[in-house]
């Protein structure tokens, strides 16, 4: 999970700081990510708001109350920021996409909770393989390949919309995967 | 949400608004599509080459703040004001409270949002300049127009656009809102909507598919539409006790003071179904009225007949509601008569309640030919959710196996490339036969093997288990809350395993024309489909011979009688007319439909006209050919004088 790399910006911070954030970042910026998708961010758009969050972190990090958990703090942060970039939308999307992450913040993702058990990166490449041929060959065509759905369904010999609905039910597979993951590293702990 | 989730960025606005309304009316939406949105970020996290150095990335972003784009942030502070988290009103946690600067120094980003604001400001510096001057003469308009539109006849405005026509005389109106005329027209295309809305709040959503017509509306006589066909909501504010909002159809007439209520035409067929307030509905064959009150429903025919009556629109939750049967209107006595010459298991429904049972209904079955109609049911929502074009699209642009090179194997004279879906769920595409596509009707297997297979691996991309689990129970048995387990996976997979009484839930769906409670589970235009769409007495039963069919391919269900007697509809027996003129169950009322085994040892029967659904299984083993020596017609006979001359 951590790397050597060091945060590169010895003069900002003294080394005990340094290294918290090094930790931080590196400990929590996947679920973070994850977070950020999750109140409806678009994709492509989900990174760049990351590093601003870690940017708003770093810039500030005395300002993190030592009681509070440095995961739940960036989720302020992050919600924050999501919440004026919806604002720059055009007004009737802005409107909908405000309400809509709205909305998603308070939606409940189990997914998200599983955070002090597991490393979500292996659990989810663990899921993966116990998926059918069929469904990895989906899922690598759309991620590590980058195909559109209507490449897919060319390919494939079917219709985008049925390539839609079935990643829709592959993640929602995955999502119980991790979440029994969840509940016997739980009941192991 | 599928959509959304994939290309968010690219859905229309007014999709974007249906989906904020879904995941506040359905509980369980919203966490759902945040699952779906997490899983799916981590999945591009994990496979996306591009996106596995984001730690690279807050480094050299980190750096760039360090060595120069201090000036830039105070330039940005300059031109975009600074967004405190105590701003923000759904900021209810004080540790949330952090006070937030205009994200991302990108350089690039950062030119764009400066031209964008310039941009922005100088637009609206323009444009106070012009709406200063406009201003004053809207006043004055304004309040002359309001002074005439509410004092004159009301009726109505619709939202016209693609898909929506609006007729005067011969002319076709064009205009993005249409305030209405006595005797326009609207029509609507399938798959589209629109919305008449008067002054005085009312409104009517006028579904796709329909035709509507402007009949007489002014503060005497009160607003008044005819639904020549089609599928129209309402939501009705109070109406003069006097004036009451008239909607007629071929059939019927309901006058409505002040409700919400759906109006389905179609087919010789007016069913009003109250969601609240109270609706008279008049049958125009006889001139008999009823009044439908919330949560009631009432079906006028233009041929008359028994059961023009309201009736409550019930569903069973995870268990069943019972009734005894003198209070559902059922002689005991003979429904005993009944399931004794039924035999096996089964159960009687009546009102969406439990009413008679016997043997052991919570059992599944074997699986038999009723499995057809499951099949047409998820043929059917795969076209309303597009995962195809539509019934006539040849199937092999989806099985290409049945299209190999132009020279399939099995079928050598390459005329199975012909089959459609509509042919394929009707028994009359010639599959596994000599037979042309749509020239013979002949019932067995292999045409609800290549369905069920198409639609299994071709379709939703499963295996069965998977199809089991992500179409069958997350589509159809679990929001029906299917108390018994019904599945399509066994030796061999896709006959419907199920009992009597949740094969009795999905005679329920259909007798509700697709509605579950709240939810139409299939769109009811398709559901009206799959029980009125008989095949046509000019094909005659095959004569063909056996030809093969695709390597691995199953046979599913047992043959069934060769003989349709123009009453078979997408796996469905109908009370229809044969060639001979004579109808299929003469006992029955005319609306009944059934879902039979070949052999009829498991069944399905719904009669809406009598609000009965009655199921079956393991039952013994009859002969029946229809219009010879036709077990269901005794069977009926029972049914019908259970509830005869009752409630």
């Amino acid at each position: 999970m951590y790397d050597d790399t060091e945060i590169a910006d010895p003069e900002h911070m003294d080394d005990v700081t340094a290294s918290e954030f090094e930790a931080i970042l590196h400990g929590t910026q996947p679920r973070i990510r994850a977070y950020i998708a999750g109140l409806g961010v678009a994709a492509h758009e989900v990174d760049d708001l990351a590093q601003d969050v870690y940017l708003e972190l770093y810039r500030n990090f005395e300002r993190m109350p030592l009681e509070v958990e440095p995961e739940r703090w960036l989720k302020g942060i992050a919600r924050n920021l999501c919440m004026n970039h919806f604002r720059k939308t055009t007004r009737r999307k802005r409107l909908h996409r405000k309400a809509l992450g709205e909305i998603l913040a308070r939606a409940e993702s189990d997914l998200l909770e599983t955070h002090h058990a597991l490393d979500l990166d292996d659990v989810l490449a663990g899921c993966c393989t116990k998926l059918p041929e069929r469904s990895r060959r989906l899922l690598s065509m759309k991620y590590e390949d980058e195909l559109s759905s209507a490449d897919i369904a060319e390919a494939t010999d079917t219709t985008a919309e049925a390539v839609r609905i079935a990643l829709y039910r592959i993640r929602a597979n995955l999502r119980d995967c991790i979440v029994r993951q969840h509940r016997l590293a739980t009941n192991e702990a | 949400m599928a959509r959304f989730v994939h290309d968010g960025d690219q859905l229309p606005d007014e999709e974007l608004g249906r989906l904020v309304d879904a995941v506040v009316d359905v509980p369980g939406l919203a966490d759902e599509l945040r699952n779906q949105l997490v899983v799916h970020e981590l999945l591009g996290q994990q496979l996306v080459e591009t996106r596995g150095d984001f730690v690279a990335q807050v480094e050299q972003r980190l750096r760039d703040d360090r060595d120069g784009m201090v000036g830039g942030l105070s330039s940005i502070a300059d031109l975009l004001p600074v967004e405190s988290a105590e701003s923000d009103e759904t900021n209810d946690d004080p540790e949330d409270a952090v006070s937030v600067t205009e994200p991302s120094l990108d350089l690039r980003a950062h030119a764009i949002r400066e031209m964008e604001q310039w941009q922005l400001r100088e637009s609206r510096s323009r444009a106070r300049t012009v709406y200063a001057g406009i201003a004053a003469l809207a006043v004055v308009t304004c309040a002359v127009t309001l002074w005439l539109l509410n004092t004159g006849p009301d009726y109505g405005v619709v939202e016209a656009g693609n898909g929506v026509t609006v007729t005067r005389g011969k002319l076709v109106v064009v205009s993005p809102s249409i305030a209405l005329e006595p005797n326009d027209r609207i029509t609507t295309e399938p798959g589209v909507e629109t919305r008449i809305t008067y002054r005085d709040g009312t409104s009517l959503l006028v579904r796709g598919d329909s035709t509507i017509a402007v009949v007489e509306s002014t503060p005497v006589i009160g607003k008044s539409l005819q639904v020549e066909a089609g599928d129209v909501s309402a939501n009705v504010a109070e109406q003069p006790v006097n004036r009451p909002l008239i909607l007629r159809t071929p059939d019927a007439r309901a006058r409505v003071l002040g409700t919400e209520f759906d109006l389905r035409v179609r087919n010789g067929r007016t069913r009003l179904d109250v969601r609240d307030g109270r609706v008279e509905l008049t049958r125009l064959a006889d001139g008999v009225a009823v009044v439908v009150g919330a949560r009631e429903f009432a079906v006028a025919s233009a041929g008359g007949g028994k059961g023009f009556r309201p009736r409550s629109v019930e569903f069973p939750g995870v268990t069943w509601d019972e009734v005894e049967p003198a209070e559902a209107g059922l002689d005991v006595d003979v429904l005993d008569r009944f399931a004794k010459a039924v035999g096996g298991s089964g159960c009687v429904v009546r009102g969406g309640r439990l009413v008679h049972e016997w043997g052991d209904p919570t059992q599944r079955g074997r699986g038999s030919r009723v499995s057809d109609v499951l099949w047409s049911h998820l043929l059917l929502l795969a076209i309303e959710e597009k995962q195809l074009e539509n019934l006539d699209e040849p199937v092999h642009r989806t099985v290409e196996r049945l299209t190999t090179n132009g020279v399939p194997e099995h079928d050598r004279r390459g005329k199975d490339a012909e089959i459609t879906w509509r042919q394929l769920a009707n028994h009359v595409s010639g599959y596994g036969t000599t037979d042309h596509p749509g020239t013979a009707f002949h019932l067995d297997g292999a045409q609800t093997g290549l369905l069920a297979d198409a639609l299994v691996r071709n379709v939703s991309l499963e295996d069965p288990a998977g199809f089991d689990r992500n179409v069958l129970r997350a589509k159809l048995t679990g929001p029906m809350q299917c108390e018994h387990g019904p599945t399509i996976v066994g030796e061999p997979n896709g006959l419907l395993r199920i009992a009597p009484r949740d094969l009795a839930r999905f005679g329920l769906l259909y007798l509700h024309e697709g509605r579950w409670r709240s939810r139409q589970l299939l769109d009811y235009g398709l559901a009206a489909t799959a029980v009125s769409s008989p095949v046509s007495n000019r094909i005659f039963p095959s004569d063909g011979k056996p030809a093969s069919i695709l390597p691995g391919g199953e046979r599913l269900g047992e043959p069934g009688p060769s003989e349709h007697a123009g009453s078979h509809s997408f796996g469905w027996w109908l009370n229809g007319v044969g060639r001979r003129g004579t109808r299929m169950w003469p006992s029955a009322p005319v609306d009944t439909v059934a879902a039979l085994a070949g052999d009829v040892h498991e069944a399905l029967v719904v009669i809406p006209s009598l609000d009965l659904v009655v199921a079956w299984t393991n039952a013994p083993s009859r002969d029946w050919e229809p219009g010879r020596d036709d077990p269901i017609d005794g069977l009926l006979v029972e049914l019908v004088a259970a509830a005869k001359g009752r409630r």
